[in-house]
């Protein structure tokens, strides 16, 4: 017992003192060898002879090394390494093999990586936020629905509560600002004094909000986020204390955030520009959204709630408290009655609470994203097996090709044991070989993936993928699993050996167990073809969004939107600069017309117009709002079907005109030729505005239908109003070019810069990037399902090619002897041909009845109805995968018809 | 030179401790020699071999080595037995001397129901 104790000691100090003892070891073989030469001469040999001798009788000085190695060494540490260096000279001689498995390992790797590290980001907490997970939210509702807090519950909560501590109550806007001659408009937040304390985010730069800036009469202050500070101070250090003007009022700056934190908004996927006290919410007046802080507006709901878990107190607790404070509430100021419609207001408050962490992009959001997030995940884990399925598919064959080598390794004694470490050693440094590069592909889609992402619609997204901790374990496990996948199953598939067959046959008529892969690369197929289905479902909508005429000619057009209401401009001011802009914009370079809008009646997220109702004393239609300046119809390229477009004689104190789209006119009238007659009107009210009175219009025109609210829909009507009756305060400047809208829209810019400095355009951009239909759902979707189902693609042909290679090689003998005995060489091309086609044929068929599956359960998501069958697409896929495969059979085929019949012989 | 024995496992160690307690410290050629010497030329050992058996019995502590010179001035490992060299020795001789008789008996046996 002791002496095995010694001898394991004496082994693990060997294994750290090993090149030391080599050392003494040799030295005593030297000392040997010059005594025995010694001897010997002193014997009467000659000393050259005498040395030879010595060197006999001692044996080589490597075996006795390699023996005492043996006896000292824990052996399989020096094994494996051994075994790797084994490794790596086996596959050095086969470099295809090598590089087709690391490429094919690497890269679903890197796209495991990289998908994850993206639904991660995207469905993660907003980053640069301490201790995430004990932040509660609380909701003013207890159902799926989750609603937020009137400025009066939130301050009578504030101060009731006691098992959070920094409550923090926040509410996104869209403010303009500017300093130093740059106008800008993006997302802000207002935010009560204890948001940062909430959200431990340090300032980089002077001091953020504190709840003494949050007091009522404090002096207007805000804190910059690091790209605001970047691009309107120029990253100065003395920014703090300088002022910049927000919606056209004065506020002081007194911190830059951190570059990691985006705010709250979209959880940081739309990064915030700047952060204002809720104070300061009366001087900002953000339009719209009913911000207030009327302590008595209990109906107005604007504000999102969070609070940091005291530590020691559960959530239940918590939830208790905020349940019984909205049950003293209900007692003590009864909210009003409910209005009905789908933003009323419950008659009591139902308070909840929820962990902060478990809300995915946003609060309606999550529902959707999450299960979208598990799919794409799943599609992806897909690609991976299909990468693995390869690599064991090609160690298989390996495996087959090397049976004969393993069966003599196994008679000379090697233990299976040895045998199986030996393959999965081979396997292991593959898959880190693949691991190594899937990773830097990784980082770099990563690094790229990183920047802002402009989606159309004026909104810039920021996903900030990182490879954390979470994503490294998956692409760790991901290669454990290609290991297992690859390396062990194979490896005892291919030491099962019955020896003596194996020997004897010299391997040739072990034929290599092709049912099995030939099921693998039919379910590779099947996989990368049912991610194509769904790409090109989604492809198709693409195309079809982008070949359709919306009515208006988008790709003409230049467009900036202007908020001069939120900028605090009034009506006169406004029209002053719009009209020096349109004098100024009509002598523009290639413009054709200029004109002034509420907003297109189709368009993403902010370009849509107000709406309102026409013919309320008939059979009333919904319509888009379109208030503009005379040239709007020739500006939009909207054609006119009867009477007149709106022009100079619509001014203020005339009669008050509309022209209808005839989609407008056909519901209210039931035919177009209305002209002339009088239709009512009014206005949908906004949140937080007053209801519109009902106006009597007489129409003087029917412009053309055009698509409303999105490109693809025409299920509205369109009022085209005079501006100069119908005063908007968030106005679109149109240009319509003959030249590059894209430079026509710097130029529209330009020119609104020229004549007001301070005037900040919330977005601008050609129409098409702005307002152009194509949803970029579908087209992220269906690019992505795209790049997978195509990647899948490619590595199940490569590996259809691999495997067969393998197999034609290892039939050489059994081709020539077809060939001898009279096949010819097309019979034998056409053989390997059809055994390569046979699983394809079959992951086809299956793929394509997964695809039609997959396409009718996302059916309803499109607005043209699809066919759930596309019989272009499955043809043209189809055939493409038939030709790829034949190409990848043809190689190998070819090769095993030239195969000399002769040769193939003379070895039998 | 003949035909030589084949060594059994083990017995190379037995033969080495033997040479120790009987000679003192010793370097590695020099237990060579006497072993060959001893057995009568019987054993003619792949001398590199000696060190693989040095080596185990280090790892068992039974010898030690110290550095020293040879007889023509090289630096070289002289090995001596340890006590618990000296108690291993006691034992597996023992042990073999049992072995033996029981072989020799049994061989003995078998060569007379031969005859």
């Amino acid at each position: 017992m002791i002496s095995l104790l010694t001898r394991a000691l004496a082994r693990l100090t060997a294994l750290f003192r090993g090149p030391q003892l080599d050392q003494a070891v040799r030295e005593d073989l030297l000392a040997h060898e010059e005594l025995l030469t010694d001897d010997l001469v002193a014997c009467g040999m000659d000393p050259a002879s005498a040395r030879r001798e010595a060197r006999l009788r001692l044996g080589t000085a490597a075996s006795a090394i390699d023996a005492h190695r043996a006896a000292r060494s824990l052996s399989w540490v020096d094994e494996t390494w051994r075994d790797i260096g084994l490794a790596l000279r086996r596959l050095r001689r086969s470099p295809g093999f090598t590089f087709f498995a690391v490429v094919s390992l690497g890269l679903g790797i890197g796209a495991t990586t990289v998908v994850h590290s993206v639904v991660r980001a995207t469905v993660a907490p907003p980053p640069g936020i301490r201790g995430v997970d004990a932040i509660l939210n609380v909701y003013n509702s207890s159902g799926a629905v989750r609603r937020s807090f009137s400025y009066g519950d939130f301050r009578d909560l504030e101060h009731r509560q006691t098992s959070l501590e920094h409550l923090a109550a926040w509410a996104s806007a869209r403010p303009s600002y500017a300093a130093n001659g740059v106008a800008e408009a993006a997302f802000g937040e207002f935010v009560s004094g204890h948001y940062f304390d909430l959200l431990g985010v340090p300032p980089s730069l002077g001091r953020m909000i504190q709840p003494a800036d949050d007091m009522p009469g404090a002096p207007p202050v805000a804190v910059l986020s690091h790209g605001v500070w970047q691009r309107l101070f120029g990253e100065v250090s003395d920014a703090v204390g300088q002022t910049i003007r927000v919606n056209g009022q004065s506020f002081t700056v007194i911190g830059v955030t951190p570059p990691g934190f985006l705010g709250l908004f979209n959880n940081g996927l739309m990064p915030s520009a700047l952060w204002l006290p809720l104070s300061t919410v009366s001087l900002a007046r953000p339009p719209g959204m009913g911000f207030t802080l009327d302590p008595n507006a209990r109906n107005r709901t604007w504000l999102r709630v969070k609070g940091r878990l005291r530590p020691g107190i559960s959530r239940e607790r918590a939830a208790a408290e905020v349940t019984a404070i909205a049950e003293q509430l209900d007692g003590e100021r009864p909210l009003a009655a409910p209005r009905g419609g789908i933003n009323s207001n419950a008659a009591s408050r139902r308070w909840s609470v929820a962990p902060a962490a478990d809300v995915a992009i946003n609060e309606t959001a999550g529902r959707v994203v999450r299960p979208l997030a598990t799919a794409v995940m799943v599609a992806v884990g897909l690609v991976l097996l299909v990468a693995c399925t390869n690599l064991a598919n090609l160690v298989l064959a390996r495996g087959a090709a090397r049976r004969q080598e393993l069966a003599v390794r196994l008679a000379l004694g090697a233990s299976r044991l040895s045998l199986v470490r030996g393959l999965i050693i081979e396997a292991s440094v593959v898959t880190v070989a693949g691991a190594a590069f899937g990773l830097a592909l990784a980082r770099a889609a990563l690094v790229m993936l990183g920047n802002d992402v402009d989606v159309g619609g004026g909104t810039v997204v920021r996903l900030e993928p990182r490879m954390d901790v979470a994503v490294l374990v998956g692409a760790i496990a991901a290669t454990m699993l290609a290991l297992v996948v690859a390396g062990i199953v194979p490896a005892l598939h291919a030491t099962r050996i019955d020896l003596r067959r194996a020997i004897a046959s010299e391997g040739t008529q072990v034929v290599p167990r092709w049912r099995m892969r030939r099921l693998l690369i039919a379910g590779q197929v099947s996989v990368s073809l049912l991610l194509l289905a769904i790409a090109s479902t989604y492809l198709n909508q693409v195309r079809l969004e982008a070949r359709r005429d919306p009515g208006i000619d988008l790709d003409r057009l230049a467009l900036a939107e202007v908020h001069f209401g939120a900028q605090q401009y009034d009506e006169l001011r406004a029209r002053l600069v719009i009209e020096a802009a349109l004098n100024s914009l009509t002598r523009g370079a290639g413009v054709e017309r200029a004109s002034v809008m509420s907003g297109l009646p189709l368009g993403a997220g902010s370009m849509i117009t107000p709406g309102g109702a026409v013919g309320l004393d008939r059979p009333s239609a919904p319509v888009e709002l379109v208030a503009a300046s005379p040239a709007v119809l020739a500006t939009l390229g909207v054609s006119l079907v009867g009477g007149r477009g709106l022009d100079a004689r619509d001014i203020q104190g005339a009669e008050p005109v509309v022209v209808l789209s005839e989609r407008a006119a056909n519901v209210v009238f039931g035919h177009p030729d209305v002209v002339g007659r009088q239709v009512l009107f009014k206005r949908n009210r906004w949140a937080g505005e007053e209801d519109h009175p009902v106006q009597s219009l007489t129409i003087v025109g029917i412009a053309a239908d055009t698509d409303t609210g999105m490109v693809g829909r025409r299920d509205r009507g369109v009022v085209y109003l005079p501006l100069a009756q119908h005063f908007e305060p968030r106005l679109l400047f149109a240009v319509r070019t003959a030249g590059d809208p894209g430079e026509t829209a710097e130029l529209l810019r330009r020119t609104l810069r020229s004549i007001d400095p301070e005037l900040a355009v919330a977005q601008f951009g050609t129409g098409e990037h702005l307002a152009g239909g194509v949803s970029m759902f579908a087209k992220v979707t269906g690019s992505l399902t795209g790049t997978l189902g195509t990647f899948a693609l490619l590595l199940a042909l490569a590996g259809l090619y691999g495997v067969l290679s393998h197999l034609v090689s290892r039939r050489t003998r059994e081709i020539g002897l077809r060939m001898a005995l009279g096949a010819s060489r097309g019979a034998v091309l056409r053989l390997i041909l059809r055994e390569g086609l046979a699983p394809v044929v079959l992951g086809i068929a299956v793929g394509a009845a997964l695809g039609a599956l997959g396409r009718t359960l996302l059916r309803p998501l499109f607005i043209p109805v699809l066919p759930a069958v596309d019989y272009g697409w499955l043809i043209g896929v189809g055939l493409g995968l038939v030709v790829a495969a034949l190409i990848a059979c043809y190689v190998p085929a070819r090769r095993a018809a030239s195969a000399d019949p002769w040769t193939a012989l003379r070895d039998l | 030179m003949g035909s030589k024995l084949d060594l059994l496992q083990g017995t190379l160690d037995l033969m080495v401790l033997r040479t120790l307690v009987a000679m003192g410290p010793q370097h590695g050629y020099g237990i060579a020699r006497r072993v060959e010497q001893v057995s009568g030329h019987e054993v003619l050992l792949n001398q590199g071999t000696i060190y693989a058996s040095l080596v185990r019995l280090q790892q068992r502590r039974w010898i030690k080595a110290e550095w020293g010179m040879s007889e023509n001035n090289r630096r070289a490992r002289f090995y001596s037995i340890t006590r618990l060299g000296e108690k291993a020795l006691d034992a597996r001789t023992a042990n073999w001397e049992r072995v033996t008789a029981v072989m020799t008996r049994v061989l003995r046996q078998k060569s007379e129901e031969d005859r």
